[in-house]
């Protein structure tokens, strides 16, 4: 009991999930960053409304860009469906199109992205897939394709737009609404109205519109920082706090939603997402 | 007592810091207390430069072109082949009916006229030497040729304009692709000719609006009225500016169960489109003219002067 409690108080140190034997894990992302998942076999991993099963004990990374989210199995195996993955597999899925694929990343570049303390659990396994995919490139049996699921535009573009796509509570909404815009935009303001009833001000700032933030600063931790400035200041609205907890009512306008008596939400759809755009008092 | 008293300032507190909610105008009015990058400053002085571009090819094409520095008036015609009025008029079209979109990815110098009517882009690389920006590189093309624009309803004129605008946001990419490498516009003759089929194509449907003596003249008279300060039935259009009053002009038309709409634009207002209604396709009659916003997510349409 002691060796478990010293081995879980370090896992959340190194920001590494534990499963137990046969349970059903669902990930947490604090962010766009790679998050690293452990799981006893039979047990789960569900991101986003995918489930991952695990043929034995596995060590994967799970990654979130603007368009995929996946898993990368570093070891161990991974079923998702028809779709199965091993050391060096990563199973994709497009956030809208819920359908699993596999595919073989590249370790090398992966394992530069992984901070201290993943790369201390995981370094040595990524080790053994980078000499192994050394040795398939030298064969000619492996061959880069050039494609970044964390970045699937240029890598100006795409810091700019992970940094609103990739937000967690908008990747939720995307992946549960699955391209439909009428779901996601309910979903956006039902998502933006518990946020803002619990004074949740980091998911309130992840469901504003980024544009009039992006269109001051492309330095995501200059523009992030602004929305987070202003959630803080919409979550401190005690009034507009008291009527997030009523449910938004759908209205005429496919983009506003009446919350409680006095205020409409407005929102806008915005590069496959939809984000709120203002909240205003109903006159 | 003391708890009592500290519980209610814990409830009232909040209330009282803030209790408005927020507007659009709000939230980016606070966006832009945060430091500005130089980039997108640069961003904004190169869509400032080609909304000015839009403008004198709308006004005037030919004296447009004439008053182009030698290099940028022959890349401009390599795009656009003027060599008939017809295609100067086409070209004169696009330019009213399109928004513009200018980034800077990569120290790539990019913008780009989008028509969501025709859908059809110019895609316009610049440089910027001696202390002023100039047409490096130009070329149209259809937007299938690289990005497909997701319309559930062409028909919806105001929400092709919206859905355009929102789908800029992610073009950065693809602008650069296309203007940069060339890769996916392809044969550049080959896009040339499938981008004006388009553009004449959207044309064609005005064309037979004005075709038929009384709505060409119902036309005549909506627009010599949007340029008089003193027509009521237009009123709505006043929110425009003059300039932009005075160069409305049609981009497109549509039929629906209700009867027939014009939309007309200006590159002096691209936030607003001007509706012009005839009920029950009954050009006899005035239409109702409302002016239709495009900067926001509302679909709150300003009308005013229903006037028969």
């Amino acid at each position: 009991m002691a060796w478990q409690t010293i081995q879980k108080a370090m896992a959340l140190v190194a920001s590494v999930i534990l499963a137990s034997a046969a349970s059903a894990q669902t990930v947490t992302h604090s962010g766009s960053s790679p998050t690293l998942v452990e799981v006893s076999a039979g047990s789960t991993i569900n991101l986003f409304g995918s489930s991952y099963a695990a043929e034995q004990k596995t060590t994967a990374l799970t990654v979130l860009s603007s368009e995929f989210f996946g898993v990368a199995v570093i070891s161990g195996r991974l079923v998702a469906g028809k779709a199965s993955a091993g050391p060096g597999d990563v199973l994709v899925t497009p956030i809208e199109a819920p359908r699993t694929h596999r595919y073989i990343f590249d370790a090398a570049t992966l394992a530069r992205t992984l901070d201290s303390a993943q790369l201390a659990r995981v370094g040595a396994a990524l080790d053994v897939i980078i000499a192994r995919q050394r040795r398939q490139r030298f064969f000619g049996r492996l061959e880069p394709v050039g494609v970044n699921v964390r970045a699937p535009g240029s890598a100006l573009v795409e810091s700019i737009r992970s940094g609103y796509l990739s937000e967690p509570a908008v990747v939720d909404v995307r992946a549960r609404a699955q391209g439909d815009a009428a779901i996601r935009r309910r979903f956006t303001a039902e998502a933006f109205a518990t946020a803002l009833s619990m004074g949740d001000s980091a998911t309130v700032a992840a469901l504003l519109d980024p544009k009039p933030f992006t269109d001051v600063s492309i330095d995501p931790a200059v523009w992030r920082a602004a929305r987070l400035a202003f959630a803080a200041r919409i979550v401190a609205d005690g009034t507009a706090r008291a009527m997030a907890a009523s449910s938004p009512v759908a209205s005429s306008d496919p983009l506003a939603f009446a919350l409680g008596a006095g205020f409409t939400l407005r929102l806008v759809d915005r590069d496959r997402a939809t984000f709120v755009a203002a909240l205003e008092p109903t006159t | 007592m003391r708890m009592l008293l500290f519980c209610a300032a814990m409830t009232l507190v909040p209330a009282a810091t803030h209790a408005n909610g927020f507007t659009a105008e709000e939230m980016a009015k606070a966006a832009r207390t945060a430091p500005q990058d130089e980039q997108v400053k640069a961003a904004r002085t190169l869509f400032a430069e080609t909304e000015t571009l839009r403008a004198a090819f709308v006004i005037n094409p030919t004296r447009a072109f004439a008053a182009l520095p030698a290099t940028e008036r022959e890349v401009l015609r390599l795009a656009a082949d003027p060599a008939t009025e017809r295609r100067m008029l086409a070209l004169q079209w696009f330019m009213r009916g399109g928004i513009a979109k200018a980034s800077i990815i990569d120290n790539a110098l990019l913008s780009a006229i989008y028509h969501p009517v025709a859908q059809v882009w110019l895609l316009i690389r610049w440089d910027r030497s001696g202390g002023r920006w100039q047409v490096a590189d130009a070329a149209f093309a259809s937007a299938s040729s690289f990005a497909e624009t997701r319309l559930d309803d062409p028909s919806d004129i105001p929400g092709s304009y919206r859905q355009a605008t929102v789908d800029f946001a992610r073009l950065t990419e693809e602008l650069a692709i296309a203007t940069i490498f060339g890769s996916r516009i392809g044969d550049r003759a080959s896009a040339q000719v499938a981008a004006f089929e388009r553009i004449d194509a959207a044309i064609a449907t005005l064309g037979r609006v004005y075709g038929e003596p009384s709505q060409a003249r119902a036309l005549a008279g909506l627009e010599t009225a949007l340029e008089d300060p003193n027509a009521a039935w237009v009123s709505a259009a006043l929110i425009l500016p003059a300039q932009a009053r005075a160069t409305l002009a049609p981009v497109a038309a549509t039929r629906s169960a209700n009867g027939m709409s014009v939309w007309l634009s200006s590159p002096f207002a691209p936030a607003t489109l001007i509706a012009a209604d005839w009920a029950g396709g009954d050009f006899g009659k005035r239409p109702v003219v409302r002016a239709v916003p495009l900067d926001r997510s509302a679909t709150t349409q300003a009308t005013k002067g229903a006037g028969q």
